[in-house]
């Protein structure tokens, strides 16, 4: 009977407990908007950034506001991008005056943000710095991603294959402007590899589609796809495997070397022509040069021959006429 | 020139052919002896390898393709001479035509020996005509010269046939059987007939008008050897009219010279008169003129625009390593002969002979500042500036050469008129004046 | 065999070698072999302590003779002495003089675009020496030394041992080594892995550690060739640098120790690369 009751109020005491600190309790890994981001605004003025200096700790969810505040220039745009993390923001102006960009600041150090477009306050929009801190305690984590790719055929017979890419979040976000960059294991002179053979970035919808032109000869073209991570989002990649049905034309055929334009064989003459005739003519053009300096020298031997004949002619044939030699 | 004249003529010209004196022994002899150690100077380097030689992987031609070049250049003015001389009918020509044929033999024969001699392996001459190839320079060479060797070999030989057979005749007993023998081969059976005569100056007018593209040719394609390459000095559109220029210049020189000798020699004076040097001579200062004007004209192409690579070289040239051999060789030898042999008071038969000299002194100069520097100039920036020293052996050699060459002509000589005989006949130099250039339907009496 | 070049030659194709097996392996098409050489890497070996190791491979592979460099480590210096390190093997040009200019057809392109020497060929004018604009070529002007034994080896334009008196040669980007699917010796001995093998028909490259794909590689590094506005066509590719990727700077004063001949490095028929480290 006692324990009946202890165990109630045992109960109750942990219902109480758990109803107080239930918002405070860690929930399962979630999106990182979960944990509160530090949230700055930048001005971008008459007169340049206001701050122009913005300091955050290291792991830390940032959310990078610019407020287009321009008085005297109305007609101010700008795109701003942010160097070492690779962000841009979207376009402010007038109309649309804020642009935000999320990342998680994993690397310390010192990185510049500034204006991309030529716009006429530029000169004063280059030097915005952002200081990350080492160390830090936050330890915000990234928005895990979904890298799908569909290739438009599982063959190839040379020709190129659309790979279609579809960058997304959990929740089916787009990822946007993201870069993605493809692989090709392959093994060259004995050595073994991953080459990158492309890069996209995909657009507003976290798509894009880029198209794979084989110039390897292999069996089988394994392509890696992999976004690397970026801003608040984590690395993803997918393997797509297409099948060589037939080989690839040469990426690179050497152009003959000599006249491109010279003139060819006539089309009445070159339709039965073989090759070796085609070669010949060819070779005739480009060396024009030579062939008229053994014109000359034959002409030259000919004309000798001829000469020795008449005179061998003469020498030999002299008849009865009386010499007149005086 | 009257028939007691040509009577004389004929004495002169004949004395050396009949008889031989100390001195033409000893010449023979030293001649052969410096030919000699040309020789074993070869058979050294055919032994060990070109490595016997000054060139080396920068300049990887020297002595030899300079003499290559010169003989080349001294080649041309004889026959070119001849038949140019004979085509506009100067009558002043004809003591000097076989001369002049013959220093082309001669030179020729050095031509085509000197490459040989650069070969590095000579073993392998043959590949040349079992793989050659058109496109080559060095084929268009091998093409040209036998054929421009064979052409004024032939056209020396037709023009000789006459006085061959004169020897034939009138040598009895003066001359040993075996060369009388020789005379009656190469006079093939001429008897002075008037068919025979008609072949002959039909003959004779083919080669002459043969030999003259032939010997643009062989120039030509001479200095296409070089100006087929990128070589900074050889990279050049002018270098085949700029090559026939100077071997004009070159040759008209040496015929000067050799005949300054030969009027020595054989005691010509009243033959090879004042009159034939200061023709000759204008001949030369008008070659030198043009050939000035080329040198002029590619020099100041390239020093206008001082482009890197050629600015270095011309820097070299005129003012570095080369331009004690470039200085007096321009000077000496393209300046002040063409100077001598236009003014009056110094175009004297010895000052002409003298002027010939210092020309082909200057223009085997030049051929070596043509070939040389260029080869030795760095391909990129990182190189230095390639050294050449010639060895023994290559001076051993280019002296042999020269000696060769002198063979050449003074065996001729030797054995045959150095004077044509023929030609000089009072009756023949009416007739070939009253009949003009074309010698075919002849006087007939 | 030998005889029958000269037609093809006339055409401009031809060549003596058999195709590389490694060209056929996976397709019928020809290599067509560049080199890419890139400077951010090469550092002319004066952090090794050693002479440049490009250089001494080849020496050794080859059994180059005595005084010959086929592959040359050039410094290159500008009027405020700045410098960076340039290695210059042959280019291999596709319009090459020394091609063009040979009297007997001993230079010829094989199929795979190597520009080979036809030893047997050869009567050593030396024409082709004087049209390179690189001076790439190097001569035996006397009897080259060679390693016991070579006498007896079957001598081939790919792999040119024994070496003859009085004939040219060159690099001959290790055609004996490409055709068995090996990097050249070049290539494979660089320390810094800065030369790279490349084939234009696939569009590949490797310096042996990595691989990439070559038009964007030399593309978006700026790479350029040599005297290219001659028209030669060169296939040797240069990625600009001064050795930076190994800590060099332009104003680095150490120059390459001179590299060992074969003979100082113990190489034999057997083993070329065997006292050599």
């Amino acid at each position: 009977m006692i324990r009946k009751v202890f165990g109630l109020r045992l109960f109750a005491v942990f219902v109480t407990v758990l109803a107080v600190f239930w918002p405070g309790l860690p929930g399962p890994k979630q999106a990182a908007h979960a944990d509160s981001p530090v949230k700055v605004r930048v001005e971008v003025t008459d007169v340049g950034f206001k701050p122009a200096t913005v300091e955050v700790e290291q792991g830390q969810l940032v959310e990078l506001t610019f407020v287009w505040a321009h008085q005297a220039y109305p007609g101010e745009e700008h795109i701003m991008v942010l160097e070492g993390y690779r962000l841009e923001t979207e376009k402010i102006n007038a109309g649309h005056r804020e642009a935000t960009i999320r990342f998680i600041a994993d690397r310390s150090g010192t990185f510049t943000f500034k204006c991309d477009l030529d716009c006429e306050l530029h000169q004063y929009l280059q030097n915005g710095v952002l200081k990350v801190r080492p160390g830090g305690g936050g330890g915000a984590s990234r928005t895990p991603t979904v890298l799908r790719v569909t290739p438009s055929a599982d063959t190839t017979d040379g020709k190129g294959v659309d790979l279609t890419v579809m960058l997304r979040d959990p929740s089916g976000g787009p990822v946007a402007k993201a870069e993605v960059k493809f692989y090709l294991e392959t093994e060259f002179v004995g050595t073994k590899g991953l080459m990158e053979v492309g890069r996209v970035k995909t657009d507003d919808r976290g798509l894009a589609v880029w198209e794979y032109r084989p110039t390897v000869g292999q069996p089988e073209h394994r392509l890696t796809v992999r976004f690397e991570g970026m801003g608040i989002y984590d690395e993803s990649q997918q393997t797509v495997i297409i099948r060589q049905v037939s080989t690839p034309p040469a990426a690179y055929v050497p152009a003959p070397v000599g006249f491109e334009k010279a003139p060819r064989l006539p089309a009445t003459l070159a339709r039965g022509a073989p090759d070796w005739a085609v070669s010949a003519w060819s070779w005739a053009t480009n060396n024009w040069g030579p062939l008229t300096i053994t014109t000359l020298v034959l002409g030259v031997w000919a004309a000798m021959a001829r000469a020795v004949y008449e005179a061998l002619r003469g020498l030999s044939g002299a008849e009865t006429k009386p010499s007149h030699r005086r | 020139m009257s028939p007691t004249e040509h009577e004389r003529l004929k004495a002169l010209v004949f004395q050396p052919v009949i008889r031989s004196t100390p001195v033409y022994y000893l010449w023979l002899a030293f001649l052969l002896v410096v030919f000699g150690a040309g020789v074993l100077a070869y058979l050294n380097q055919l032994n060990r390898g070109l490595v016997v030689t000054g060139m080396r992987d920068a300049v990887v031609w020297g002595l030899y393709i300079s003499n290559f070049v010169f003989f080349s250049g001294l080649s041309m003015a004889g026959t070119f001479i001849s038949a140019i001389l004979r085509i506009t009918g100067a009558g002043w020509r004809r003591p000097l035509t076989r001369l002049a044929e013959l220093s082309t033999v001669a030179a020729l024969l050095m031509t085509a020996l000197m490459p040989v001699v650069d070969m590095g392996r000579p073993d392998r001459i043959l590949n040349l005509v079992r793989f050659g190839r058109l496109e080559s320079p060095l084929l268009w060479d091998l093409m040209v010269i036998p054929t421009y060797l064979v052409a004024s070999a032939l056209y020396l030989y037709l023009f000789l046939i006459p006085d061959v057979a004169v020897l034939r005749d009138e040598l009895k007993g003066r001359v040993s059987g075996l060369r009388r023998r020789l005379y009656s081969l190469l006079a093939l059976g001429w008897r002075g007939l008037s068919e025979q005569r008609q072949s002959l100056e039909w003959a004779g007018t083919v080669m002459m008008l043969v030999v003259i593209p032939i010997g643009v040719a062989t120039h030509s394609v001479v200095s296409w050897i070089f100006g087929m390459t990128f070589r900074v000095g050889w990279n050049s559109t002018i270098f085949a009219p700029y090559f026939v220029v100077g071997a004009l210049y070159s040759g008209t020189a040496l015929l000067i010279t050799l005949m300054f000798i030969i009027r020595r020699l054989y005691h010509l004076e009243d033959y090879l008169t004042e009159q034939h040097f200061r023709y000759l001579g204008y001949l030369m200062a008008a070659f030198g003129m043009v050939y000035f004007y080329f040198t002029f004209a590619e020099y100041l192409t390239t020093g206008y625009k001082l482009g890197g690579e050629e600015k270095d070289l011309l820097e070299e040239v005129f003012f570095g390593r080369y331009s004690r051999l470039v200085w007096p060789g321009f000077l000496a030898g393209q300046v002040l002969p063409v100077l001598l042999a236009v003014h009056p008071r110094t175009r004297t038969i010895p000052v002409l002979f003298g002027a010939s000299l210092l020309v082909n002194v200057g223009m085997w100069l030049k051929r070596f500042i043509i070939v040389v520097p260029s080869l030795a100039a760095p391909l990129l920036p990182a190189y230095g500036w390639g050294i050449y020293i010639p060895t023994l052996t290559e001076v051993a050699v280019t002296v042999g050469s020269f000696a060769g060459f002198a063979l050449v002509i003074t065996i001729f000589a030797k054995l045959f008129p150095i004077v044509s005989l023929w030609e000089t006949e009072p009756e023949r130099e009416l007739m070939v004046e009253t009949g003009g250039p074309s010698l075919m339907g002849g006087q007939d009496d | 065999m030998v005889a029958g070049l000269a037609a093809p030659a006339l055409i401009g194709a031809g060549g003596l070698s058999q195709p590389s097996a490694d060209s056929r392996s996976r397709s019928t098409r020809r290599r067509q072999w560049v080199l890419v050489i890139d400077l951010r890497k090469c550092e002319g070996c004066v952090t090794t302590g050693k002479p440049p190791q490009c250089v001494e491979a080849c020496n050794v592979e080859h059994f180059v003779p005595r005084g010959q460099e086929w592959i040359r480590v050039l410094e290159m210096k500008d009027l405020t002495g700045h410098t960076y390190f340039l290695p210059r093997p042959c280019m291999q040009c596709e319009n090459a003089p020394c091609v063009r200019v040979c009297p007997v057809g001993a230079s010829y392109h094989n199929e795979e675009g190597v520009v080979l020497i036809d030893h047997r060929r050869c009567i050593g004018c030396r024409l082709c020496m004087a049209a390179c604009p690189y001076g790439a070529r190097v001569f035996n002007w006397g009897q080259p030394e060679n390693p016991p034994g070579a006498l007896f080896a079957d001598y081939r334009p790919e792999y040119p041992v024994p070496h003859l008196k009085g004939t040219v040669e060159k690099c001959m980007l290790c055609a004996h080594r490409t055709q068995n699917g090996k990097l050249p010796a070049c290539a494979q001995a660089c320390p810094m892995f800065a030369i790279y093998l490349g084939d234009l028909t696939e569009d590949v490259a490797t310096n042996g550690k990595e691989v990439v794909q070559l038009s964007t590689f030399l593309a978006e590094n700026h790479a350029f060739r040599l005297r290219e506005e001659l028209g030669t066509r060169p296939r040797v590719w240069y990625v600009p640098g001064h050795g930076q990727e190994y800590g060099r700077d332009v104003r680095d004063t150490r120059t390459p120790k001179k590299p060992r001949s074969w003979q100082e490095l113990g190489a034999t028929l057997e083993n070329p690369h065997g006292g050599h480290q």
